[in-house]
């Protein structure tokens, strides 16, 4: 074969051009979103939740969130203590700055476990196919039926209380969850001819998946990341409600919801303020799952 | 006669279904000289496109040999196949499906040289990559766009660039124009027999276009429900079709003139007997206009009728 040399050399200014090409992906999304204004709100509240749970120790000492002072007891919000005291005194700004730190921890870290879990089922599961993928699903299907609560209460019974088991809890049947979502989503992919051409170029399985599959399917797997996070936060307060998260002192969500029930009649506003954050927390991340999904999948805007 | 580069033997890919085993490709015996064009016709789900993909083994076969220059492919470990992969490649029917949508043309185009680090350093590439686009007719410009961004008979250039990247002998065509304009359809078509001239590449020309296939073949094997049921050079087979399949094929070529319009043609009655589980004796059979008895008693084989000329009917002496 005869092959013409070509004259021009790459200068660095090609390579600056194949970079900014790429930025553009992430910028589309960044320009969907930034005119979507509710969007953009939600975007500011979990940034703002982010810096509360980065910087708690700085706005308000742990210390102030497991101190008991008689005189707080049941105190409705003053200057000084802006949300009040529980019941045991101590003061509830505090107590949900410091448990906002639990809820992100157990939201985004059975987000992760689950969200990296599934994806590689779901995409194993679409590639190789066939009976590894029948058992694979048919025991997912058999996961998806327990549900997280009776899960966790096995899980506290064997294992104790704890934040890691809660975060196992909630992560086992999520897992379930999104690696059938994953695995279809991937299973449209694997169908595409270009799957086909790597294979006939030679290219390893794993690079297939990764290099090949998982690009085409990471904008879903980031909105549905999103979204289990919300689902994950409020599962969360939900044991922690029950008694199946945090060990007693420790503030969180849940259980200082759980403390103020009793002294519903007395003292409204802790339930109140609470859930406040936690419905905020919750429907911001929500209704920012929903602008990525617009932004990155163009073709379902609108719906939903 | 020309050096044989490819030899398919008794080659069969079978599919297990619910409703029996679906002969997709039964039987096949080809061979496709060095430097030519072996066309394959027939209609849709006749088993082409899975004859293309089990000989490049991206489909496991049921049984049967592949030998590439004499080499059985289906005897190859992962390693050597990883070798042979360099020698044959394959150009896609759909250039929509065929490429990558989050890799821009320069990463598909570079991705074979990298894998088989064929070429060292990153100027190495681009220049090999710049090369590639020329010879297909790409402009530069275009090194950094995506997939979506360009046309069907562009994105087509892509899937050939990536396919010539390897400096392969071989290049399995899966109705590579069928999904492009007609303009554009000869464009590739053009394109792809230069670059046959300049390269010595061989092709296999799947495709069910007649006219496409004669305008590219030197060769052309009719395939009916998996088998071959005719095969000769290009001209023998238009000026002189045995089969009644063939001729049916032939008579069912679009003429663009008014005194057409009126006349009756011959159309083939019934439908597409089913790949699964078939009945033994000619598939064709049931359509056949000619079938008598014999013809669905045993599986007809494929004999020299004369030179170069192969047919599988019992009409022609075949026992």
């Amino acid at each position: 074969m005869k092959r013409t040399d070509s004259t021009r050399l790459p200068t660095t200014s090609d390579a600056g051009q194949k970079r900014r090409k790429k930025e553009t992906q992430l910028r589309q999304v960044w320009r969907h979103i930034r005119k979507h204004k509710l969007v953009m709100a939600a975007l500011c509240v979990i940034i703002a939740l982010l810096l509360m749970v980065a910087l708690a120790d700085f706005i308000v000492p742990y210390e102030m969130a497991v101190r008991q002072d008689p005189a707080l007891k049941l105190a409705s919000p003053s200057l000084e203590h802006p949300f009040g005291g529980d019941a045991l005194g101590r003061d509830l700004f505090a107590r949900i700055i410091h448990g906002s730190r639990v809820t992100f921890l157990l939201g985004f870290g059975a987000t992760i476990i689950a969200t990296t879990l599934a994806t590689f089922f779901g995409a194993s599961a679409a590639y190789i196919g066939g009976r590894y993928d029948n058992y694979l699903m048919r025991f997912m299907d058999m996961i998806i039926t327990i549900p997280a609560i009776l899960l966790a209460i096995a899980i506290a019974a064997g294992f104790g209380v704890g934040i890691p088991q809660l975060i196992i809890a909630i992560s086992i049947p999520q897992t379930a969850a999104v690696s059938r979502v994953i695995r279809s989503a991937v299973l449209n992919v694997v169908g595409q001819e270009f799957i086909e051409a790597a294979k006939a170029i030679g290219i390893g399985n794993l690079s297939i998946i990764f290099k090949h599959i998982i690009p085409n399917v990471i904008g879903l797997i980031l909105i549905q990341a999103t979204m289990e996070a919300a689902t994950n936060m409020l599962m969360g307060a939900a044991l922690g409600f029950l008694g199946l998260g945090a060990p007693i002192p420790t503030p969180e969500w849940g259980l200082i919801m759980k403390d103020g029930l009793q002294y519903l009649r007395y003292s409204y506003h802790t339930v109140l303020i609470t859930t406040f954050f936690l419905a905020v927390t919750a429907l911001s991340i929500n209704i920012f799952g929903d602008g990525l999904r617009d932004a990155l999948d163009p073709r379902l805007k609108g719906r939903a | 006669m020309s050096m044989i580069l490819l030899e398919c033997k008794n080659l069969k890919k079978y599919f297990d279904t619910p409703y029996g085993t679906l002969h997709a490709v039964d039987n096949v015996n080809l061979s496709v000289k060095k430097g030519k064009t072996l066309g394959i016709v027939g209609e849709s789900g006749c088993g082409k496109s899975t004859l293309g993909r089990t000989i490049l083994r991206l489909l496991p076969p049921t049984s049967g040999e592949v030998l590439f220059e004499g080499k059985n492919l289906f005897e190859m470990n992962e390693k050597q196949m990883h070798e042979m992969r360099k020698q044959m490649q394959i150009i896609f029917q759909d250039p929509y499906s065929s490429l990558n949508p989050r890799k821009t043309v320069y990463q598909t185009i570079s991705e074979p040289l990298r894998v088989h680090k064929i070429c060292r350093t990153s100027n190495e590439i681009d220049l090999r990559v710049r090369e590639l686009m020329e010879i297909v007719g790409l402009a530069e410009r275009f090194e950094n766009s995506y997939p979506h961004e360009m046309d069907g008979g562009r994105r087509q250039r892509i899937g050939i660039a990536r396919a010539l990247s390897l400096d392969p002998q071989f290049i399995i065509c899966d109705e590579p124009v069928s999904a492009l304009d007609v303009s554009i359809q000869a464009q590739i078509l053009n394109l792809m027999m230069d670059l046959q001239e300049t390269m010595n590449l061989t092709y296999l020309f799947i495709t069910h276009d007649l006219s496409v296939v004669k305008h590219i073949s030197t060769e052309i094997a009719v395939m009916y429900l998996g088998q071959i049921v005719e095969k000769a050079p290009s001209d023998e087979l238009f000026e002189k079709p045995l089969h009644p399949y063939t001729k049916a094929l032939l008579k069912a070529i679009p003429i663009p003139a008014l005194d057409y319009r009126d006349k009756h043609l011959d159309i083939l009655t019934g439908e597409v007997s089913s790949p699964i589980d078939p009945r033994p004796g000619c598939r064709f059979a049931p359509r056949c206009p000619n079938a008598f008895k014999a013809c669905t008693e045993a599986d007809p084989s494929l004999n020299e009728k004369s030179p170069q000329h192969f047919v599988a009917c019992y009409l022609y002496g075949n026992i």
